[in-house]
């Protein structure tokens, strides 16, 4: 099925929802609910399309679209978007957890219903924008769209220090992007197309026709990798991000671990990689050393924590260490362990802070001393837990043991030791996770409130379900993802290949195949796959 | 004007010779020597000036004899006589804009061109603004009269003098009517002591300004022996070697006299001052209007006049370094929002400077119009909402005033993120398209001619948005997250007028950072033909 502008409409349709919510009458709590969930869904079902439409195997870009929206050719702006392998499936990822983020919060929140809800929508519209928009400043429009709801989803519904956290959220951010901002201007100038499109910038870089300087790409490559780097968050950018996760109602971190940390490292392989490959290589040692020390030091805090929510988050920040690891070690697997990992994370974490929202709906504290033995008053519950949980460590048969896999497998073949010191950081994830279950849910049941916890409900196992379900799916059949990630993935690394084949034997002969751009208002799908130069 | 025979200079010498004869609009000399020529002679030159008579016309009868007439309840019908003289001024020049009437006048001491057009819309906007945010608010004060809003008016006339202005003099003389209005406006409020002293400040500071300024004037004067703005350029590019010192010192004067008027560090002093004691209404017109038109000033001089004068770059680049960190640094202490307004109507300044620094052949002159006319528009939101907040008896400026205010009036403390958004540059405000556009001037510039100043400047202006975000998210985080004190509060002060205001400044912080194409053709069309008289 064709749909014309099938983009845009994904991008914008959550937005007109969140309009439409804000219109309706706040007293409709119930009304508001549901049409929030449904028109969620509908984007889900919508962007389906986008995989059934998905042409195999592809390596471009299968499906873009060109709206007419800044009427100054000038200005070289553009309303561009695409879709290959790289952003398919953190598209589905987005529209996958939006749904479930608004039912997990049909009991938890009654204050200001509409416009929690609305400002959900509106965080799905800027995700979407920052996935698909393959124009620059069209990206950063929407990095910086996503900022405002969060934070007021943190500021409003969140725990005792959510202004804090808020505020801190907002900040960091904010010293990333304005330099991000500054140096997607300068690339312009001085790539000199006259034009933010990324694919004619990337097209001008790498065919030679415009030139940076090593001095100017070390320092933009900084600028953007800085901003991307502390949305990953990896350390040492990474302390904003317990202080968000523990106060943000389930919803938000749902949505911010699942979602909001992989734009960052969906940024550096977008923009980092294609844009900068020199000094993407010059760095890539001191990230991955970075990315070591993050997966290290994030387990070894998580396995302290005394909060639920805060352990997690500091998993968090130990597994996106192996996702900038693999995107560093500039190998097929480690890109698509990457590519693959920021999908699992999203899952998983997603999932777990989903259940960690459930249990302090029912008892109001997330601290893991409070707990012990719920396994027996909330048994289905425990089996739910102790599947993600096993998936978040990486044990074979589920999601993440695959990407952990083939990230540790590519990065091998470059750096072995620090590969050998990343593998402990699966050990450590066991250690935490395994532990924090052992002391929430076995063991005697000390406390009278636990003993009638209510197990799950309808809605809750609505929640996990799907969240189970494509843990396992990912983890027994891989195929269908890693297939169509492995075009693009092969694209990203192409000009990083050409780049040390240039040092190796002076020989920088490369010309890609120039992108055709579609004419403004139309949106087509390729009708069949491109070459690639080099294979 | 003939000189005394000995050639010792008479008074009458120091006045610009060209004062004396007259040209008409194809430059050619015109006798003045009847009643009928006179009249023909302002017949061909007085079409240029038709939206500032309109003005004057309708603040002298419309405002003031109304006032005489009328009854004191409905003195606020003078208001309307005002909103009707801006009404007939746009569209005054509205009709200049559309027949291109285009050109030099009244002895090459006035122009119209594009920039000036712009500008002189922009001063209008401002001024519409104030008066239907003035309406009611002048009614909670007390104090509605006629004298009030045709003192907005001469305000209006006296920018719309300096923007047009191709003379030092009549430069000047259009910045005393706005500068002599506007000490008047400040201290309006007789019975409130805060704005007798803002007015008593902004007075003797301004007046000291003036002379500063009108020295620098007196001094390029005697060393060019013209007043012209063309000339000047002519000569100040010829001037010989020993002079350089002294056009140095007569350009700092006029940065110092001018850096006043748009409130950069460090002559700042009187602004917060001065914005806190004003009527809201007036705050709001001071930190536009009178900013924008000391820089059409400053950017015709800087970059027409001044081109060749070597270091006041540097000059006004350490200006705008100190503006951007005191301004912001002291934003962030803050309690009353007037004040935190004030701090960042300052920064504000110093990214409009970054656009006259990048220069004109960048793209500086279209960036600085464009910031200064998405700045009307939601600084003057962010002074509607705080109107708003103004109730009988209840001040309303304080940041704790706005706790909770999302769970009173969710519109208005949506409408209000809007504009705090806009102000710190966030998209899809109209906010971030300013910062943009001075942000791309002043890196082009750096790739043109790369400086150490330029880079500084960019990366300061960088964290100093970053900083910025911090202190408008005070307000956000009062209102959206702050506990609402009191369930008796009286309902906001909404009236026809303020809600109009905010509507059209709503709608445009959105529709301009959604659509940016058309205010950057705007501004480009300030841009166009600069300086080509």
């Amino acid at each position: 099925m064709k749909i014309p502008y099938l983009l845009a409409l994904l991008t914008y349709l959550p937005a007109a929802g969140g309009i439409l919510v804000l219109l309706v009458n706040g007293a409709q709590e119930k009304v508001i609910r549901w049409f929030a969930f449904l028109l969620s869904a509908a984007v889900f079902v919508l962007s389906l399309l986008l995989v059934a439409s998905y042409p195999l195997p592809a390596a471009g870009y299968v499906l873009e679209e060109t709206l007419g929206w800044l009427q100054v050719p000038q200005l070289g702006i553009t309303h561009h978007m695409g879709v290959d392998g790289v952003n398919l499936f953190l598209v589905l990822l987005t529209t996958f957890l939006t749904p479930i983020a608004i039912l997990s919060s049909f009991t938890a929140v009654h204050r200001k219903v509409q416009s929690y809800y609305a400002l959900l929508l509106f965080l799905e519209t800027g995700m979407l924008g920052v996935f698909l928009a393959l124009d620059l400043v069209l990206f950063y429009l929407f990095w910086e769209v996503t900022l405002v709801p969060m934070y007021l989803l943190i500021g409003i519904w969140g725990g005792e220090r959510r202004i804090y956290a808020a505020v801190k959220f907002i900040l960091y951010t904010m010293v990333g992007s304005l330099l991000m901002l500054v140096a997607i201007l300068y690339l312009h100038l001085q790539t000199g197309t006259g034009s933010f499109d990324l694919l004619r910038i990337a097209g001008q870089l790498s065919s030679g026709a415009a030139a940076l300087t090593r001095t100017q790409e070390l320092w933009l490559f900084l600028a953007f990798f800085v901003a991307f780097a502390i949305k990953v968050p990896l350390f040492p950018f990474h302390t904003w991000l317990p202080d968000a996760h523990v106060e943000a109602p389930t919803a938000g971190s749902i949505l911010l671990a699942g979602v909001l940390l992989k734009m960052g490292a969906y940024g550096i392989l977008r923009f980092c990689l294609p844009l900068f490959p020199h000094a993407s290589t010059a760095f890539a040692p001191l990230i991955s050393l970075l990315a070591v020390i993050g997966i290290i030091y994030g387990a070894l805090v998580a396995l302290v924590q005394t909060d639920m929510k805060k352990l997690i988050a500091y998993s968090s920040v130990s597994h996106l260490g192996f996702v900038v690891l693999g995107i560093f070690s500039f190998s097929l697997q480690g890109l698509q362990g990457a590519s693959y990992q920021m999908l699992n994370h999203g899952i998983s974490t997603g999932a777990l802070f989903l259940i960690v929202g459930i249990l302090y709906e029912r008892r109001h504290t997330r601290r893991i001393e409070e707990f012990g033995g719920i396994a027996r008053s909330m048994p289905h519950y425990a089996a739910a837990t102790l599947i993600i949980a096993l998936s978040s460590i990486g044990l074979p048969g589920l999601n993440g043991f695959v990407g952990e896999f083939l990230i540790l497998l590519g990065s091998f073949a470059k750096n072995s030791a620090l590969t050998a010191v990343a593998v402990t950081g699966v050990f450590f994830s066991a250690a935490y996770l395994l532990w924090m279950y052992q002391r929430v849910y076995f063991g005697p049941l000390t406390r009278d409130e636990n003993r009638q916890l209510a197990d799950l409900d309808r809605r809750e196992w609505a929640c996990l379900i799907p969240l189970i379900l494509m843990a396992v799916w990912m983890g027994i059949y891989s195929q269908p993802f890693l297939q169509r990630m492995e075009g693009a993935s092969r694209n990203i690394l192409h000009p990083i290949q050409s780049n040390q084949l240039v040092a190796r034997e002076a020989s920088p002969d490369f010309r890609p195949a120039a992108s055709p751009k579609p004419a403004a208002g139309e949106s087509r799908i390729a009708p069949e796959p491109r070459s690639f130069p080099h294979e | 004007m003939e000189t005394t025979g000995a050639g010792i200079p008479g008074p009458m010498d120091l006045i610009p010779r060209h004062y004396f004869f007259y040209t008409n609009a194809m430059n050619e000399p015109f006798p003045l020597k009847t009643v009928a020529d006179t009249l023909a002679y302002f017949g061909q030159n007085m079409g240029a000036l038709g939206p500032e008579l309109q003005l004057l016309l309708w603040a002298l009868i419309g405002c003031m004899i109304l006032e005489v007439l009328l009854p004191d309840q409905s003195k606020r019908l003078t208001g309307y006589a005002a909103l009707g003289g801006i009404a007939f001024a746009s569209f005054h020049l509205y009709k200049i804009y559309v027949n291109g009437f285009l050109g030099v006048f009244f002895n090459e001491t006035t122009v119209i061109d594009p920039f000036s057009i712009f500008f002189k819309a922009l001063f209008l906007a401002a001024a519409l603004l104030t008066v239907l945010l003035s309406l009611r608010f002048m009614e909670i004060e007390n104090e509605q009269s006629g004298e009030y809003y045709a003192l907005i008016l001469l305000a209006t006339i006296g920018m719309m003098v300096m923007v047009s202005a191709i003379d030092l003099l009549t430069i000047y003389i259009g910045l005393e009517l706005m500068a002599m209005s506007f000490y008047i406006l400040v201290g309006y409020l007789r019975r409130n002591r805060l704005s007798n002293e803002a007015s008593l400040k902004i007075f003797l500071l301004g007046a000291f300004a003036s002379g500063i300024l009108l020295y620098g004037f007196s001094l390029l004067y005697g060393l060019t022996g013209s007043t012209q703005l063309s000339v000047l350029a002519r000569q100040l590019a010829a001037a010989p070697a020993q002079n350089r010192e002294m056009i140095f010192l007569a350009v700092v004067l006029v940065i110092v006299g001018l850096g006043f008027k748009i409130a950069a560090v460090p002559f700042h002093m009187w602004a917060p001052d001065a914005y806190q004691g004003a009527p809201t209404p007036i705050t709001a017109f001071l930190s536009v209007g009178s900013k924008a038109a000391a820089f059409t000033v400053m950017l015709r001089l800087f970059l027409g006049s001044f081109v060749s004068v070597k270091g006041w770059f540097l000059v006004l680049g350490v200006v705008a370094l100190m503006t951007f960190v005191v301004g912001n640094l002291a934003a962030l202490l803050q309690t009353n929002v007037k004040r935190l307004l004030a701090y960042s109507s300052i920064s504000h300044a110093a990214y409009i400077l970054l656009g006259l620094l990048a220069g004109r052949e960048f793209g500086g002159i279209a960036a600085s119009s464009g910031y200064l006319l998405i700045y009307t528009f939601m600084n003057f939101g962010a002074f509607a909402v705080l109107i708003l907040m103004r109730r009988k008896g209840i001040p309303g400026d304080q940041i704790a005033d706005f706790n909770g205010l999302i769970f009173r009036h969710p519109v208005i403390a949506s409408l209000m993120l809007i504009f705090l958004l806009s102000l710190a540059g966030i998209p899809p405000t109209a906010g971030f398209i300013a910062k943009y556009m001075v942000f791309a001037a002043i890196i082009k510039a750096y790739m043109a001619q790369p400086s150490a100043m330029l880079l500084t400047l960019a990366i300061a202006g960088a964290v100093a948005a970053v900083v910025a975000l911090y202190y408008y998210f005070l307000i956000v985080k009062a209102m959206f997250t702050g506990e609402s004190q009191a369930e008796d509060l009286p309902a906001l002060s909404f009236s026809p007028g303020v809600t109009a205001a905010i509507v059209i400044t709503a709608g445009m912080t959105m529709w301009v950072g959604i659509f940016p194409d058309t205010i950057m053709r705007m501004a480009a069309y300030a841009a166009s033909n600069w300086g080509a008289w």
